[in-house]
């Protein structure tokens, strides 16, 4: 499976995966013309676009892009993404329920995120037979997974650097409540990760590193540390 | 006692009998260490007290109490915070069916959050205190002469208001007085400084619009009530009590995060495993670039009109 991290932070997310058959956008949180020098097709031979929740930095160019794709999300993520065109384009899909996009079989699983219906997806391959988790925005993951080829999780924040932060006045306080109950924490990541199987995992990637309160050489180096499995750190793009 | 019987009669018996051995070894447990702790001397409730009472006018609010999810207290809070709420409310001499306060759930946290009347009943048990607090509203207008006192304090010596005054209803500011060891004590606020504490909680917006008079004296009854305690030298159990439960519900720094922990720590990688179905291969859809929603297959049921021969 080719994964291409485009863009990963608060400011935007975008990721690019292939089996060689069939080609897929998660999230769109960037400019258009910028996933498109991106991605190695054309958008209009995108199968499709998956979006884990409204908010723009994982769906700006969601009215654009369905101009070349369909897109899939969740009802509530949809209804407040309220695009009024394309309408037949856009899918709503539910947690656990299984659906089809060219050759990828996706599962759609709840998250956890100050948004209305977030959902994170297990996609499958049946060409290259592989497995990919992808969670983002979500400050724990409830259901547990096996046999998993790829993990793109997010790894947002680290307790001391954001105690350290709010001590020194650079967050306000109702923001980094904020993150308590929204984003995933370096620790509870690799609780998730200790509570899942990864005899099969071929490489862990970090998503949406915070600006301030990571640190990106220590969380991969705590990963890898844990894992012993090969750690990618999505860049901001 | 009978209502409370019919309350639970509703629940399915196992459950109900479940609760009522609950309720049972909780008011015992609360009843046994408030004897304890009057006996020791550390606390000392009024005569007309009933802990009895109030525990068992507690446990039908605290059947009644959900959490912002509209979960039952009882299923989401730990035993123990139900355990502790019940003797905070107890420490302090308050009865919920008095409204001297009232059970909210934090998280899975159940605490006991005393009113405005609660706080003046309880202030009125320390030592030092002759009469319970009160507060005053000063209207735009109104002719307020402020000094100190012999320890120094401000407060409030004369406050002439008129019906003119009160009518327009302009408020401008709050304050409460009470009389300690025969110092008169006053806790006076700016109406800019009541927002500004209103501010702290937003949750309450709304209330505090529709209510601002009542909502105003509380707050100042609130910020008296501290000044008191935090300077009293009662040594005894209620002031700390008091000052425990004011830290449990002024204090918000960190909860948020303790709560979301909470939650992590019972939510997290605790749900079904899910996995990709095995009869994926066999639907195959090699090499296709097709957008299809795989749709649960509608079984087919042969009607009669199908089956005629026209």
């Amino acid at each position: 499976m080719e994964i291409i991290p485009i863009a990963s932070s608060s400011l935007g997310n975008c990721y690019y995966i292939s089996d060689g058959s069939s080609h897929l956008l998660i999230e769109c949180g960037i400019r258009l013309d910028k996933i498109a020098k991106a991605i190695p097709v054309n958008l209009t031979e995108l199968s499709g676009c998956l979006i884990t929740h409204e908010h723009k930095d994982h769906s700006l160019s969601a009215e654009k892009l369905l101009r070349y794709c369909h897109i899939f999300a969740s009802k509530g993520t949809l209804d407040e993404l309220c695009i009024e065109t394309y309408k037949y384009k856009q899918h709503a899909i539910k947690h656990n329920e299984t659906i089809r996009i060219g050759t990828f079989v996706i599962i759609p699983f709840e998250l956890q995120h100050d948004a209305k219906e977030p959902l994170g997806y297990l996609v499958y391959s049946t060409v290259t037979k592989e497995k990919l988790l992808f969670a983002t925005d979500t400050f724990y993951i409830k259901p547990k997974f096996a046999g998993l080829d790829y993990i793109m999780i997010e790894c947002n924040y680290a307790k001391e650097i954001l105690k350290k932060n709010i001590d020194r006045g650079k967050i306000p306080k109702v923001v980094a409540n904020r993150l308590h109950s929204s984003h995933f924490e370096l620790e509870n990541v690799k609780e998730f990760l200790k509570a899942n199987d990864l005899s099969q995992c071929k490489a862990i990637y970090l998503m949406h590193l915070s600006d301030g309160n990571s640190d990106e050489a220590r969380f991969k180096h705590e990963i890898m540390a844990l894992t012993g499995k090969p750690v990618i750190v999505c860049q901001k793009g | 006692m009978e209502k409370k019987q019919n309350t639970t009669q509703l629940q399915e018996k196992p459950k109900e009998q479940k609760l009522i051995a609950f309720e049972k070894t909780l008011s015992d447990s609360v009843q046994n260490r408030i004897t304890e702790l009057s006996g020791s001397g550390r606390l000392d409730l009024p005569k007309n007290y009933s802990v009895g009472n109030a525990l068992q006018s507690a446990w039908l609010k605290i059947l009644a109490t959900k959490d912002k999810n509209g979960r039952p207290a009882l299923e989401v809070c730990t035993k123990e915070s139900v355990a502790n709420a019940l003797l905070d409310m107890a420490i302090m001499g308050h009865n919920p069916a008095k409204n001297h306060g009232y059970f909210i759930v934090y998280g899975n946290q159940l605490t006991w959050f005393p009113s405005y009347f609660g706080k003046c009943a309880t202030i009125k048990r320390l030592d030092s205190i002759a009469f319970e607090p009160v507060a005053t509203i000063i209207y735009e207008g109104d002719e307020v002469e402020i000094g100190h006192n012999q320890i120094g304090e401000e407060y409030v010596i004369k406050h002439n208001t008129t019906w003119a005054n009160k009518l327009k209803g302009i408020r401008v500011g709050a304050y409460a007085t009470v009389k300690q060891n025969d110092i008169t004590r006053s806790a006076i606020m700016t109406m800019k400084e009541i927002k500004e504490a209103w501010n702290k909680n937003p949750g309450q917006k709304r209330d505090h619009a529709d209510f601002e008079g009542e909502f105003m004296k509380r707050t100042v009854i609130n910020r008296l009530v501290k000044m008191i305690l935090q300077t009293s030298n009662d040594d005894d159990l209620l002031a700390e009590t008091m000052i425990a439960n004011e830290y449990q519900h002024y204090d918000f720094d960190g909860e948020a995060e303790v709560i979301a922990q909470n939650e992590v720590k019972q939510l997290a990688n605790t749900g079904e495993v899910v996995d990709i179905p095995l009869d994926v291969e066999e639907t195959d859809t090699l090499g296709e670039v097709e957008v299809e929603i795989a749709e649960e297959p509608q079984p087919v049921k042969p009607t009669v009109e199908r089956n005629r021969p026209f």
